[in-house]
């Protein structure tokens, strides 16, 4: 994990995961990003695929394409940074390939990462029309295009971001049925932390013996 | 969802344990040439724990430590010796936070009385529930010290400072303690009177003493894991070397996550007194074999589930500590307005 740090252009980077972070769920960003809460399952998978499908970082050239693995890109303008899984490029073009464990969720926040890296790329001086997630429950690249709305979107989320890991304290928890499925439901315990008070415990008051199994 | 994972324990002095892809690997000179390698996928445990003599390698060190599991290393009596960690993680806001909390008497007794509130009502539930599966004498005195602990609620209550607080708690734990012959059927064999800590004189106060010693490595990882400071406490004193806040947070699990668990072993006669050497200085201590029952069952009980009473749902024991050590983040991070200890329910 990347903590945020100030880039050369003095404005606070945002790490190109964050932007997935923050289109799941805000208070995820913050968590990850300001608190440092561990996300064990998306590290240790993270962990596995460089181990298998991305492999180390290199590269390999075939019939005109050159393919990175792991390669770090940012932007100034923007304030981005962040490593792609793997970029093709062939000639004045680069292709952006992002690896996700699940499925490929159309206009899900992955794209959002993809658009992040592609931003990126193009301050590099590439042409980026088109890039691919991977999903590796699948077996099968997903192609996205990269246009100005995805842009646009990927700049509108960069600023959102920064504003998130400024602040000093965290956006409320939605606690809602993103929640089940989200992996630092632990961390953020949502059920006390999404604004609406919860009747806190008597402390003083003897309680009657519990219905705890042993 | 957090995963649950495991802890391994390695307690046979003389085994080297290495990074094997993935996997740890341990190895021993005595084992056996043709038996098979003996090795964990890493990926299923989350904290490593070496005894006395059992070497880590740099690597398998290095590993665990970009992964985010910590490494503790224990004397053979489960003394405290050293815990490699990685990076430091977690939000300097909070760390600044705790320290504010810590300096300011108003905030210290509001965390205290609740984590000890926390700790005399789990106490109650260890007392009313063993009076419930026991008749005559034993019954009417489980009960007498579970309405004697309630009313200690009071004192708590009205308490003014953190050292009222700590009074609350010697005398809540001298009561509870008192009722130790009830709450270990065989205690005659055993000559339990009461807590004897330095050396542990009995058996029951050996695993007692061993217990805490687990519960107090796995309270004070939670910390860490949060990004609180271990030795910054509330109720405990600050003062060199002492895990102030770990000591803090280790009240509310004592009763039921270590002495419930203490009384079963020795009321099932799952650990007898061959479990125990007795040695020379009149002091108690486990037998290697002995050990590895108290490991065993330890493991076993961290993937109970326990209700808990403010969140309205139950959680992993393992994960518990965790959960608490969030509880106070969230509340020192000004997102919750009080404190709220684990109270079983
Ligand atoms: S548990 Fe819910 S509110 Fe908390 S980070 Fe996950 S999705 Fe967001």
């Amino acid at each position: 994990m990347t903590p945020p740090a100030e880039g050369g252009s003095g404005i606070r980077e945002v790490p190109l995961s964050a932007l997935e972070h923050y289109a799941y769920c805000q208070r995820q960003t913050a968590l990850i990003h300001v608190e440092q809460v561990w996300d064990e399952s998306a590290e240790t998978v993270r962990g596995d695929l460089s181990h298998t499908t991305v492999d180390l970082p290199g590269i390999t050239r075939r019939a005109g394409v050159t393919v990175v693995r792991s390669l770090p890109v940012g932007s100034e303008q923007y304030g981005l940074r962040g490593v792609c899984d793997v970029v093709e490029f062939t000639g004045e073009v680069a292709t952006p390939v992002e690896y996700k464990v699940g499925r490929y969720q159309p206009g899900g926040p992955a794209e959002l990462q993809l658009g992040g890296q592609a931003l990126c790329l193009i301050e590099a001086g590439f042409d980026v029309p088109l890039g691919h997630i991977y999903s590796v429950a699948e077996r099968r690249r997903h192609p996205v295009t990269i246009d100005d709305a995805l842009l646009q979107q990927v700049i509108e989320a960069a600023e959102a971001v920064r504003r998130i890991l400024d602040s000093p304290t965290l956006p409320l928890a939605r606690n809602d049925k993103r929640c089940r499925r989200c992996s630092l439901r632990d961390a953020c315990l949502p059920e006390a932390t999404d604004g609406r008070s919860r009747p806190l415990l008597e402390l003083f008051a003897p309680r009657p013996l519990g219905t705890w199994r042993d | 969802m957090t995963e649950l994972l495991n802890t391994l324990y390695i307690q046979t002095p003389g085994t080297s344990l290495h990074l094997d892809g993935d996997t740890v690997r341990a190895f021993h000179p005595d084992d056996d040439a043709d038996a098979k390698p003996r090795r964990v996928p890493l990926v299923r445990i989350d904290h490593l724990v070496a005894f006395g003599g059992v070497n880590v390698s740099q690597e398998l060190q290095l590993r665990c430590a970009a992964d985010g599991r910590s490494v503790t290393y224990l004397t053979s009596n489960g003394r405290f010796r050293m815990r490699t960690v990685g990076p430091a993680t977690g939000n300097p806001l909070l760390r600044q936070a705790q320290h504010r909390a810590a300096d300011d008497p108003a905030h210290r007794l509001a965390i205290s009385v609740a984590m000890i509130a926390g700790k005399i009502h789990n106490s109650r539930q260890v007392l009313l529930r063993t009076a419930r599966d026991s008749s005559g004498f034993r019954q009417t005195a489980l009960r007498a010290s579970a309405e004697l602990i309630a009313g200690r609620l009071e004192l708590l209550r009205t308490a003014d400072s953190t050292g009222e607080v700590f009074g609350v708690e010697g005398i809540t734990a001298r009561d509870y303690f008192a009722a130790l012959p009830h709450l270990v059927t065989q205690a005659k064999e055993w000559k339990v009177a009461g807590r004897s800590k330095r050396p542990p004189t009995d058996p029951v106060n050996c695993l007692l003493s061993f217990l805490y010693g687990m519960l107090r490595g796995a309270v004070h990882g939670a910390l860490e894991q949060v990004g609180l400071d271990p030795y910054i406490g509330f109720l405990h004193g600050v003062r060199a070397g002492k895990p102030a806040l770990a000591l803090d947070l280790m009240e509310e699990f004592r009763p039921l996550l270590a002495d419930r668990l203490a009384f079963t072993l020795l009321n099932r006669r799952e650990l007898g007194i061959k479990d125990f050497d007795h040695l020379p200085n009149g002091a108690y201590q486990l037998t290697d074999d002995g050990r590895k029952k108290v490991f065993t069952a330890w493991q076993q009980s961290r993937q109970r589930t326990w209700p808990h009473a403010y969140l309205g749902r139950e959680v992993e024991a393992a994960l518990l500590p965790l959960v608490q050590a969030r509880l106070l983040a969230r509340h020192l991070r000004g997102e919750l307005a009080a404190y709220q200890p684990w109270m079983v329910n």
